[in-house]
């Protein structure tokens, strides 16, 4: 496995073996590790010191199913922390089968210059001048791409928001169909990519063949068992494919605590209208595909085609968050328009999420009515005109609150919340407040436990214990490349030990159940904690907005009450 | 839809009879509380019946 290391001043690449203090690291593992070690902690996010790394999990271009995810990650510009936002699509098995380990962007190209990396099929990189490229959003700049350099290509891009250096800029990534509509949306990483003067990563997916595996016989063996544990789960192996994600839209709302109108609410009205159930619907009638595999290597397909009422394509992909966000926290319950909301922060490579709380923010502040679907619409469409307001908007929901003056921001770490609420969610409230990511919701989600019936949402007590545990297994999961909706088949003891025989059979590891996911997560999460100390923050910094400790939240009418010294006890291990 | 069952019927006899099974992973959620198995139904309160999901 080998390093590619670019120096955008220079423009020049440098290819390593991997250094021996990140060996047997991958993902968010090694993602982390690298920023703490080189990135200095109070640098500037957009400036050349700060450094974009790309990792591969580490089975990702194995034969394993569903482990095509990569770690992007930087010092945030965002929230000034760590950031690891990791995304789908092709990419990940591509650089994998590639033997390559992790690409590292340092340092920035003169002001006004923009470029592609482009890694071919022997795994050689260079740089190419993309000055033409300037200012093209996302689905032209790809099809474009793909015109040029042939279907076999898979892209993470920027579209005008990361070129603007806007705080909540997200990377695209390129999925099986050439739409860049998967997002490393979190953290404004399109920012730092911009920043770097990188328009582009493009890679050749015919590399040399899946990764060698240390021990066929056992990894056959393994594999079986993996896949069947998968498939006969009831989420990854008949929600995931039916639904998607959106099959939380009526779970959440029926706990009371799915945050809508900036997070006045835990019922939106007619939350029935943006449904799963109801998307799947739409979709089949007008002949889309609410079954669709996204992400190289995917057997679970929990993606969507969602078309407009004349079959015509509009996104792919409709998740969860992203209706929760543009529609939940603006209060519009029509799919329609939030697909066209989904599609137009793709093109312009924006992050679903923080835009949507960030037009809450501007709604409750009274710039627009919840609800307003063209204001909305008009909103987002600023962004990509490069406006004043437009950049306020794609600098997310803090930026928001400061422009309008209104405290009412529903962010930790200046990153926006996701769709769980801690007053109705107690846990996810612990997972936002401290995951060294800002407000995340797959750093420790908790709200499988709670539809289980293993843990009363409203509890606050082992609410802290429940959450740290989540947090140390996910931060091992993304160091695999493994996808969440396979990861939540493999939460108990067994079928995390077939996990762990497949690890061990590709990577020719020993690694025993104190190794995997304990000892690697608790690592990850050390090495992040680190670097944000270093970098200023304080248990000061691991706390909610006040108003979700005062404010009660319809229908419980309950306040967040997990205490600062609990939450100060998070990370004890 | 509308669904009869036994006076003091639990969350699990409301999903027998309703033919869905353990494996299938539901969730019965009342008045935003998640009921357990042993949860008695009371007659004429909306019942959501989902399948649990954790997260995306």
């Amino acid at each position: 496995m080998k390093f590619i290391r670019v120096n955008m001043n220079e423009g020049t690449i440098r290819v390593e073996d991997v250094p021996q203090d990140y060996v047997g690291l991958g993902g968010r593992g090694l993602s982390s590790t690298i920023i703490n070690t080189e990135v200095p902690p109070k640098c500037d996010p957009l400036g050349p010191e700060n450094k974009l790394i790309f990792a591969p999990g580490l089975l990702s271009g194995s034969p394993l199913g569903n482990t095509s995810r990569i770690s992007i990650g930087a010092k945030s510009p965002l929230t000034g922390t760590i950031k690891e936002s990791n995304v789908g699509g092709t990419v990940s098995a591509a650089l994998g089968r590639l033997g390559i380990a992790a690409v590292v962007i340092e340092g920035q190209s003169p002001e006004g210059e923009l470029y592609f990396l482009r890694i071919d099929e022997k795994g050689d990189a260079s740089l190419i001048p993309a000055q033409e490229y300037k200012g093209m959003r996302t689905y032209k700049l790809v099809e474009k791409i793909l015109e040029v350099y042939g279907g076999k290509t898979s892209v993470l891009c920027i579209g005008p928001a990361g070129e603007d250096r806007l705080t909540a800029a997200s990377i695209q990534s390129s999925d099986v169909d050439g739409h860049p509509c998967h997002a490393a949306g979190r953290g404004g990483l399109g920012a730092v990519m911009g920043a770097k003067g990188l328009k582009v990563l493009l890679v050749d997916q015919r590399g040399k063949g899946a990764k060698p595996v240390a021990d066929l016989e056992a990894f056959k063996e393994a594999n079986k068992a993996y896949v069947k544990i998968i498939k006969e789960h009831p989420e990854p192996g008949h929600l995931m494919p039916t639904l998607g994600t959106a099959a939380l839209v009526a779970p959440v709302n029926s706990m009371g605590a799915f945050p809508c109108y900036n997070a006045r609410k835990g019922v939106m009205d007619d939350w029935e209208k943006i449904s799963g159930e109801t998307m799947a619907e739409m979709i089949k009638e007008r002949g889309g595909n609410p079954t669709h595999a996204g992400c190289a290597q995917c057997f679970i397909h929990c993606s969507n085609v969602f078309v407009d009422k004349e079959g015509k394509y509009v996104t792919s992909s409709l998740e969860y968050e992203t209706i929760w966000a543009t529609g939940g926290m603006t209060g519009i319950a029509d799919l329609d328009t939030i697909a066209r909301l989904d599609n137009l922060c793709d093109d312009i490579g924006v992050d679903t999420m923080s835009t949507g709380v960030a037009m809450a923010v501007a709604m409750d502040a009274g710039y627009k009515e919840f609800g307003d679907r063209e204001a909305a619409i008009e909103m987002v469409k600023e962004i990509g005109k490069g406006t004043e307001f437009g950049r306020i908007l794609g600098s997310g929901p803090a930026a928001v609150g400061k422009h309008f003056n209104h405290d009412r921001v529903p962010v930790v770490k200046g990153q926006g919340v996701a769709g769980f609420d801690p007053r109705a969610m107690r846990g996810n409230g612990v997972t936002f407040a401290t995951s060294p990511m800002g407000a995340d919701h797959t750093a420790g989600n908790v709200v499988g436990l709670c539809l289980q019936g293993k843990l009363d949402p409203m509890q606050a007590e082992g609410a802290v214990e429940v959450s740290r545990n989540l947090q140390i297994t996910t931060a091992a999961f993304d160091s695999t490349g493994l996808c969440f909706m396979a990861s939540v088949a493999l939460m108990e003891p067994e079928p995390q030990a077939v996990f762990r025989k497949a690890i061990n059979a590709i990577l020719g590891t020993e690694l025993g159940p104190d190794d995997f996911p304990r000892a690697m997560g608790i690592r990850v999460l050390k090495a992040e904690r680190e670097f944000n100390r270093k970098a200023g923050f304080t248990n000061e910094d691991d706390r909610l907005p006040r108003f979700y400790y005062e404010e009660p939240l319809p229908p419980h009418n309950t306040v967040f009450v997990i205490s600062d010294e609990e939450l100060d006890s998070t990370f004890d291990f | 839809m509308e669904v009869e069952v036994s006076d003091g019927a639990t969350v699990k006899d409301l999903l027998t009879h309703l033919e869905i099974s353990e494996s299938q992973g539901a969730v019965v959620i009342v008045e935003g509380r998640v009921l357990k198995a042993d949860d008695k139904m009371r007659c004429g309160v909306p019942v959501n019946v989902l399948q649990a999901i954790g997260g995306g």
